[in-house]
């Protein structure tokens, strides 16, 4: 067995016999649907398959919304997680 | 007249471009002229597919604006038919085609991020796997380890930029305050994984990248290993292949321990 194999052997084996290590990998923020707070025209459609994006006719349109950081939306006022009826 | 066949053709022709007379004579007006018709098709495809862009590059398109956007995705939708039926699957080559675009041969950066998200489209929609864990190797003899040809997973993505594509990404798409943030703040390399259903990443040093790069070409844990130490920098095989085990990123082992490890 050459070297550079027995190197990687035993690195190999000494990673797996430590079992689980802490891994590291960061995470997408999440956004969430906000209603009731969108400007005119302004709206978002963040999805592939529709094409209502930019379509709301009138200020603060009940049942139109915006793409927003998760948590934010209940900051704001007026605005709402569900479509409002 | 048509068969079916020449029919469809002729009006999958008709949405990409303006249409043959004879389709057109094919088409009852009924109020509507036969034009005006086949232009609601024509339309509604090419904003669907504007839109699909605009949903799978938004920080692009906020980078370049929203009337740059429109316009850069009006050109590439116009030369770029779909050859999948799902609108997620569009925009493959809309990276590399702003990289040639002459008005961002000032932002390089651009292009950058755009393969970042469009990295990001392919972690998301990619095919579950099983991770692999320490028990899947345990039937194996430590000398077979080297001859190891790993799989990554579907969802793992490598990703490199002369550009730092993750800061821009991370300011124009998080609520978290990345503070002061250089355009030329060096290049950025990543492992972008999908976990259950949350898109994660983690930055690679030249090396672990180098070293990704050969498992994802294939090649056996040993040449994996040459390749990272040809980056000429310190390279930790034991933390490396740790990391993989614990985050999940491996799939599979293609190689049979009977035969052998090296050769």
């Amino acid at each position: 067995m050459k070297t550079s194999a027995l190197v990687v052997a035993s690195a190999v084996a000494t990673a797996l016999s430590l079992g689980a290590v802490s891994s590291a990998t960061a995470q997408q923020a999440k956004n969430e649907k906000c209603y009731g707070i969108v400007k005119a025209t302004k709206n978002d459609c963040q999805t592939a398959t529709s094409s209502c994006a930019g379509t709301a006719k009138k200020d603060a349109q009940a049942d139109a919304w915006l793409f927003v950081p998760a948590g934010t939306c209940e900051k704001i006022v007026g605005a709402s997680l569900k479509p409002k009826s | 007249m048509h068969n079916l066949l020449e029919l469809q053709t002729a009006f999958a022709g008709a949405v990409l471009r303006a249409p043959e007379p004879a389709l057109l004579r094919t088409i009852v007006d009924d109020g509507i002229a036969a034009e005006a018709r086949l232009a609601i098709y024509r339309n509604h495809y090419r904003i669907t597919l504007e839109e699909a862009l605009a949903a799978t590059f938004p920080v692009t398109r906020q980078l370049v604006g929203s009337a740059f956007f429109a316009t850069a995705a009006e050109r590439f939708v116009s030369v770029t038919p779909p050859t999948a039926p799902c609108l997620f699957e569009y925009g493959a080559g809309f990276a590399a085609f702003l990289a040639s675009l002459p008005e961002l041969a000032s932002y390089r950066f651009v292009p950058g991020v755009a393969r970042l998200e469009w990295g990001f489209n392919l972690a998301y929609h990619s095919a579950d796997h099983r991770p692999l864990a320490a028990a899947d190797f345990a039937a194996l003899a430590a000398d077979a380890y080297a001859g190891l040809r790993l799989r990554l997973a579907p969802s793992a993505i490598l990703f490199a930029s002369r550009h730092p594509a993750l800061a821009i990404w991370q300011a124009h798409s998080e609520a978290a305050d990345v503070g002061a943030m250089r355009m030329d703040g060096g290049p950025c390399r990543l492992l972008l994984l999908r976990q259950d259903e949350a898109l994660g990443w983690r930055e690679l040093d030249a090396a672990e990248l180098a070293f990704l790069a050969a498992l994802r070409r294939g090649r056996t844990l040993e040449q994996a290993h040459a390749a990272a130490l040809r980056c000429e920098m310190p390279f930790d095989l034991t933390a490396a292949f740790g990391r993989l085990l614990a985050e999940g990123s491996l799939a599979g082992i293609d190689s049979p321990a009977e035969t052998g490890g090296s050769q």
